[in-house]
């Protein structure tokens, strides 16, 4: 009989999923509408030109070499390849005078390989977000 | 006129057009249920023309005349079963004594065109998804009859219009007949493939089952096969059951026909919305399990049905 | 008796298949019996233990946790762990605490990713979609603290590499409490559900010596109704001052090992509450300093990830690249001997359901 009974409610109340219909959906349509970035993100590089020393630690703790010294206004500077970056947070860890940081901007969509790679320049604009 | 019947309505155009709007309920309030958005209302003729555009192949060693000719043959058969249902008075353009029948066999092509399908794709997804088709139709198809002509039973009419007028007269069978509704709903459910008895097109354990080498065009009318079998056996459930075009109060003439056709169009949605909780609610079963539950709860359930109608009839009540 | 041929179908249950995963087998079939299953693993094979080699022990934490891809926190504990043990190195409560709480956070994570799996492969798809929306709240909380999703690139040797805010231990409450009402949800919609007890009893059933003999851990191992929890028998981080039951089941089925993952969940929900409560001020981390290119020695440290018994072996010989690293992966025995075993003699549409049961990542397996 317990066994009857059991198996009528095992049966019908999964029915009970019909009040889904008067709630909210959990979906959030993207472009449209989205939840705010947090502080604290793991982003795009933004990189200070006037602390940067060029000592060259951030290119060797990058795990994935994705960061390498290009000439820039008569010196070296670090030119970030984002499609090579996992963006771990080891190079600001590292930096000796905190001037590369990683930023809260995530939108970092191109259809061109060649502009995922970010020269001292693009990294040193102010990030978006 | 009987042209216009057979291609405007309510014959392809209008199924057609009534199947896309079947399937975009049938997304859409399973996404709500499932708390999602869901897709926008031309999202049915999207896909459709989509897959008409692509390329559609067919393995090399299956049978390229058979293979399209399949489809064709689904589309068919289902339409030719829906301009029997009465949308709007009690007769379909086209009534005859014994049309009841005919709609069921044709409504049960479907089933064995699958068959077909996955056969001669010649691919072992297929091959199991065809054997498994046709083993759930032993489960299913003898609940599903006796469901569907139990009305014929309790008035003695064999013709769909000679039911409908009974239910015009008298009440719905629904009051009288509960059990066969509910058996008749779950069978419905089956023979559509739809969850939890999806287990032919299983697609995460056979990718596809039949509908593996479908592509292109041919898959576009499998897919509106399925759609229109839909409809249709909601329509013919309702036509049934809930006494398709009758509506409380009496209004003459035209309007009168179009306010009995839209109330059609709404209890076939009641039964699509059943079949949606259905599908929203549960898993997968088992093929062993799905002929197991057919013949340990739905042949019973109908067989009493019938025998307390006969009971009645003997007794004089009825 | 005359030998009667059985003509068999090979079926794939492919990589690129909605129910494997990445993982590729072989099915043996007669009509819907299965007859034998012969896996192929390496699909996702990168390897990962060669390629540590040539890595310093920084980098390597923030890459290990692709190792184990629905439970990271488990592969960055084990080895910084495994590194501290060598260094002799002595974490702050503080940190102990942190990582304690991550781990955990990461447990349900996994469990709920594998409600949600298990759902969509069983054909249940409503399961599916609405534990994916319940995923969301854990990975918020992984963005507050760690800055990232899904691979957190967190606990780091000697501490975790940030501290906590109290947005995050807000947060954190609000998204247990939220989760502890969607337990009693899918207690009554999947754990009940007809279709769902049907579909998992009395399918892929081990014993325990069986159990035993073919190196099942974690939750397979618990619901053959053996007490082995590496967190209580040889405890490790802040595991020693929380109170937690082991969950065990007599059966040995697919609906035991269901349960027992089910009761994990809440287990894990309550010791997250009482590490939070308890939560002590300090430094959270302790800089490892210019020793750690010079570390030489061997280690080897247990824990226990979402899977089952994951472990870590580490020989340094004094270069700043570690010389060996071994990751025991609890999914490599799950799929390579526990499920040919108990596939054998099922049928075809039990075969996702096994091995969906087993947990297995084939991430973590072929790593």
């Amino acid at each position: 009989m317990a066994y009857l009974t059991d198996k009528f409610w095992r049966t019908f109340k999964p029915f009970l999923i019909l009040k889904n219909l008067f709630r909210k959906p959990m979906t959030l349509q993207f472009p449209y509408e989205s939840l705010p970035p947090v502080e604290g993100y793991r982003g795009r590089h933004v990189l200070d030109l006037d602390k940067c020393t060029g000592c060259f630690i951030c290119c060797m703790i990058c795990p994935n070499k994705a960061i390498g010294l290009v000439d820039f206004r008569g010196r070296k500077y670090p030119q970030v390849d984002l499609g090579k970056c996992c963006f771990c947070q080891l190079c600001e860890e590292y930096c000796s005078v905190k001037a590369i940081k990683l930023s809260k901007e995530a939108m970092m969509v191109t259809m061109d390989k060649e502009s995922a790679i970010l020269g001292p320049e693009a990294l040193s604009k102010t990030p978006t977000q | 006129m009987s042209i216009f019947y057979l291609i405007v309505f309510p014959g392809f155009i209008s199924l057609f057009l009534f199947s896309l709007l079947c399937e975009y309920i049938d997304r859409k309030v399973t996404a709500r249920l499932q708390s999602r958005v869901g897709p926008p209302f031309y999202q049915p003729w999207a896909d459709f023309i989509k897959l008409m555009s692509k390329e559609s192949l067919v393995p090399t060693m299956a049978d390229r005349k058979r293979f399209t000719a399949i489809p064709i043959f689904g589309v068919a058969a289902v339409v030719t079963a829906f301009i029997y249902i009465p949308l709007w008075s009690t007769e379909s353009p086209f009534p005859f004594t014994g049309d009841i029948v005919v709609v069921i066999y044709l409504l049960s092509l479907p089933t064995l065109l699958l068959f077909l399908a996955g056969w001669h794709s010649t691919n072992v997804f297929g091959t199991i998804g065809a054997t498994r088709g046709i083993t759930q139709l032993f489960g299913y198809e003898v609940p599903f009859l006796l469901a569907l002509l139990s009305p014929a039973l309790v008035t003695g009419i064999w013709s769909l219009s000679g039911i409908l007028n009974y239910q015009v007269e008298h009440t719905w069978f629904i009051a009288y007949l509960p059990l066969s509704f509910i058996v008749a709903i779950i069978s419905l459910a089956g023979k559509l493939e739809r969850i939890p008895f999806d287990i032919p097109h299983a697609a995460q354990e056979i990718a596809g089952g039949p509908f593996t080498e479908y592509s292109g065009a041919r898959l576009a009318l499998m897919h509106l096969m399925l759609d229109m079998e839909l409809f249709a056996g909601s329509a013919l459930i309702a036509a049934l059951f809930l006494g398709g075009f009758d509506y409380i109060g009496v209004i003459a003439g035209l309007a009168g026909s179009v306010v009995g056709f839209i109330l059609f169009l709404i209890k076939t949605f009641i039964v699509l919305f059943i079949l949606i909780c259905i599908k929203a609610a549960f898993a997968r079963i088992r093929i062993d399990q799905v002929i197991n539950m057919s013949l340990r709860w739905l042949a019973p359930m109908v067989v009493i049905q019938l025998l307390v109608i006969v009971g009645l009839k003997f007794a004089g009540v009825l | 008796m005359e030998e009667r041929e059985i003509a068999f179908l090979t079926i794939p249950f492919g990589p690129q298949h909605p129910a494997s995963g990445h993982f590729h087998a072989l099915l043996k079939v007669d009509g819907e019996t299965v007859l034998g299953l012969e896996p192929h693993p390496g699909y996702l094979h990168r390897g990962f233990e060669k390629l540590m080699e040539y890595r310093v022990h920084p980098q390597n934490c923030v890459l290990v946790d692709r190792a184990d891809v629905l439970d990271p926190f488990s592969c960055e504990l084990g080895y910084a762990n495994a590194i501290e043990k060598i260094a002799g190195l002595e974490i702050p409560q503080r940190g102990r605490y942190i990582r304690t709480i991550m781990a955990e956070l990461g447990r349900i994570l996994s469990h709920i990713t594998w409600i949600g799996v298990l759902s969509m492969v069983l054909g249940f798809d409503s399961a599916n979609k609405i534990a994916w929306g319940d995923r969301e709240k854990i990975l918020r909380l992984n963005e507050i603290a760690t800055g990232g999703r899904l691979y957190p690139c967190y606990l780091c040797i000697g501490g975790v590499r940030r501290d906590i805010s109290q947005e995050f231990v807000d947060e954190t409450s609000k998204a247990l409490d939220y989760l502890e009402g969607q337990l009693s949800f899918y207690d009554y919609f999947v754990f009940k559900n007809e279709t769902f007890v049907m579909r998992m009893e009395k399918v892929g059933r081990m014993s325990a010596e069986e159990a035993i003999d073919l190196g099942a851990t974690g939750p397979n191992l618990r619901a053959c109704g053996i007490d082995y929890d590496v967190r209580k028998d040889e405890p490790y981080e802040a595991y020693p001052e929380v109170e937690f039951n082991v969950i065990t089941r007599e059966e040995g089925d697919a609906y035991a090992r269901s349960l027992c993952r089910r009761d994990e969940i809440a287990e894990s929900i309550s010791i997250v509450r009482q590490l939070l409560k308890n939560l002590p001020d300090g430094s959270y981390r302790v800089e490892l300093g210019p020793e750690c290119i010079t570390l030489e020695g061997e280690s080897y440290f247990c824990l226990e990830s979402a899977r089952g018994e994951k472990c870590f072996h580490v020989v340094s010989d004094g270069s700043p690249c570690p010389y060996r690293v071994k990751i025991r992966a609890p999914s490599f025995l799950h799929t390579l001997t526990e499920f040919p075993y108990l596939a054998k003699g099922s049928t075809i549409a039990d075969i996702p359901a096994i091995y969906w049961s087993l947990d297995s990542c084939p991430a973590d397996m072929d790593r």
